[in-house]
């Protein structure tokens, strides 16, 4: 008998490996440290947008240079050099929210762009607006800085650890004299251990 | 014995094999090779929407399973191929993450133990798929061709950097896993060399690959990629990696002399295949046939009290090797463009991963097939009629190899490059039992992949323009 107790619990365990329970959801800390996967996370594009940010409205060039207007700036496409795919327009999306909060920059959107010229088209074009309340064209103020920049990752992996560094380089340049007026870079590392046991 | 002992009997036999039915997709009791016949015919030029959704709704029906990794590999190439690039993205996702876990996952999982605890009474498949070196480098190069198909160049960089990161990991790490596998040997007092010549008959496949993980198509893939967008230094890297695999291969060093050039330097090679200025350039991606499945070979055991166990290990049946065709691509005017050249052979990259998994797998097997004969010998003295009707269909059930692998994988990978002017250009690409005409759109300076599948001697063709 002691057999047939053996095979039951061979197949109940076989069995049960699909069951689980259900899941548990709740509200968290939008800015508490994340370290759910070596990958990159909300934290690093906390630190990365903040490091940054504080870097460049405290250069003392630009101090000088914001203290009596606000510069319009257009920004690119931050380049992904990494081996994660990183949206990195939401980084870019947070660095530039921050600046134009710290009401020192005032900022071209390039995706609008396309939208407001079908809608100024339209109130040229379709007859249906009154031409003297229509926005007229040629009357948008051109950028005279552009933040681009890129990122890049090394990751290094053996049996026991991992170890991923990422470094993230952001630069202003004068579109019209093409002079880099501003560089910062963040750096971050994060390393991961294989622990001996787990459930 | 009464009626109502008979009808107990008749419950218990019936609900073993309800048991048994209700499991059928798991490759514990059905070889997976069977299994996947089904996805193999789903990849062909005459298949039906409705048919491919029917297999592609079972395939998900894995995704919970303890072999949704594998599951997910076919279901992601299999959508690939039929142009449903989100859908496969999120697929090879799944497997990707998968193998992500397991780079960090504790040395003693409790809950895996418990898996390998049942495999000793069950059989390997009991243990959940993990996936082998080269189908994790498969499933990057894959996922690469999926962000290509959606147009988005910077995920497929991503995914090339990602899969020259893993070809290095691998590298590094996998001489001690196979030194890990002889020292549990040792430990275990089991003899490996008196089982391993049973699988010196796998050798002529093996000697055809350096590793069981290095992949000159993928590297090639790469390179190609990186060429095209400009990235010379890149692709210069990942052309020579290409070359060490292969090293007579003419094509490799045609673009090796060519990227050389285009950096300024001075190549060795005065032929080196470069594109006027009015022409494009053409990389032909050809993927044929279906990898060899593992079947099963018993190997004898004796035991320690005289006795003689058979143990049932994968094997790969090098005699009926299948031989892989080449491709030839032609213009309108029946002019050759050329051949394609063989850079992988997914089969013995497949072979040779076995090979180095044979002493980890002797491990278990041998210590599986003592505690069976443990069990057996004493359901026939002490378990009577019902013992010895579980032990037996217990033996049917438990005695068999785990055969799984990727199997919608090609045979070989084998890339061709030709350059043509500028304009509306149909080519004409052809196998000895099929061909098919690809219209492409060619421009000067710009580069177009074009892929195609020899499935069941359909051809399947995919253009990516980069």
């Amino acid at each position: 008998m002691k057999i047939m107790r053996i095979f039951a619990v061979v197949l109940a365990a076989l069995m049960l490996a699909s069951c689980a329970s259900g899941p548990k959801i709740q509200y968290g800390d939008a800015t508490s440290v994340e370290t759910t996967t070596l990958g990159f996370g909300s934290t690093d594009l906390q630190s990365i947008a903040a490091k940054l940010v504080d870097d460049l409205v405290t250069f003392p060039p630009i101090v000088q240079m914001t203290s009596s207007r606000r510069p319009v700036v257009f920004v690119d496409k931050i380049k992904n050099k990494t081996t994660e795919h990183i949206d990195t327009e939401s980084i870019t999306d947070t660095i530039q929210t921050k600046l134009l909060q710290s009401g020192k920059f005032r900022f071209v959107d390039m995706t609008a762009v396309r939208a407001v010229q079908e809608q100024m088209k339209f109130q040229m074009d379709s007859g249906m607006v009154d031409p003297s309340k229509a926005a007229a064209f040629g009357k948008q103020t051109g950028a005279e800085f552009m933040l681009y920049g890129n990122m890049s990752s090394i990751v290094k992996r053996n049996s026991g650890a991992q170890d991923v560094y990422y470094k993230f380089t952001l630069k202003l340049v004068n579109l019209e004299s093409g002079i880099m007026e501003w560089a910062g870079e963040k750096e971050i590392r994060k390393t991961g251990e294989k622990s001996f046991m787990s459930l | 014995m009464g009626w109502s002992s008979f009808i107990v009997r008749g419950i218990l036999v019936s609900v073993l094999f309800a048991l048994l039915q209700g499991c059928a997709t798991s490759s514990l009791f059905t070889a997976y090779p069977t299994q996947a016949t089904a996805f193999k015919k789903i990849i062909s030029t005459n298949q039906t929407d409705a048919g491919i959704a029917t297999t592609l709704a079972k395939l998900d029906e894995e995704r919970e399973g303890a072999d949704a990794m594998l599951y997910m590999m076919e279901r992601g190439r299999i959508t690939q191929l039929s142009s449903r690039f989100d859908e496969s993205k999120s697929d090879f996702e799944f497997v990707i993450s998968s193998f992500d876990e397991q780079d960090l996952a504790s040395t003693i999982e409790l809950s895996k133990a418990a898996a390998q605890g049942s495999s000793l009474l069950v059989n390997d498949n009991a243990i959940p798929y993990k996936g082998a070196g080269y189908e994790r480098i498969f499933t990057h190069h894959h996922q690469a061709f999926n962000y290509l198909g959606e147009g988005d160049l910077e995920g497929a960089s991503v995914e090339f950097r990602r899969v020259a990161l893993e070809q290095r990991v691998l590298l590094e790490k996998h001489e001690k896993e196979v030194a890990n596998a002889f020292e549990k040997a040792e430990e275990e007092n089991i003899d490996l060399n008196a089982l391993t010549p049973a699988f010196s008959g796998l050798d002529p496949v093996v000697g055809r690959v350096k590793s069981s993980f290095q992949n000159a198509y993928t590297f090639y893939a790469s390179a190609a990629f990186w060429e095209s967008v400009g990235e010379l230094n890149s692709a210069l890297v990942d052309y020579k990696k290409a070359l060490e695999i292969n090293s007579g291969s003419q094509l490799l060093k045609q673009d090796i002399a060519r990227v050389t050039y285009k950096l300024g330097g001075q190549p060795s090679n005065t032929d080196f295949n470069q594109a006027n200025d009015n022409q494009g350039v053409v990389v032909v991606f050809f993927e044929d046939g279906f990898v060899p499945a593992k079947s099963e070979i018993k190997i004898p055991l004796p035991t320690f009290d005289g006795g003689l166990i058979s143990l049932a290990f994968p094997y790969y049946d090098i005699q009926h090797w299948p031989v892989s065709q080449h491709l030839r691509a032609s213009d309108e005017d029946f002019n050759d463009l050329g051949w394609t050249e063989t850079v992988v052979d997914v089969g013995a990259l497949a072979v040779k991963s076995l090979k180095e998994q044979v002493p980890a797998l002797m491990v278990r097997q041998v210590l599986r097939g003592y505690a069976k004969y443990e069990l057996q010998k004493q359901a026939e003295s002490h378990g009577g009629w019902a013992g010895q009707l579980i032990a037996t269909a217990y033996n049917i059930i438990s005695e068999s190899a785990d055969r799984r692998s990727w199997l919608t994988l090609p045979q070989t990978g084998q890339v061709m490059r030709f350059n043509l002017n500028e304009g509306e250009r149909v080519v004409t690409f052809s196998t000895p039992l099929a061909h098919t005409n690809v219209s492409l759109d060619v421009q000067a300076k710009r580069t177009i992949f074009v892929r195609i599948v020899n499935a069941n001697n359909s051809l399947i063709t995919q253009v990516y323009e980069l």
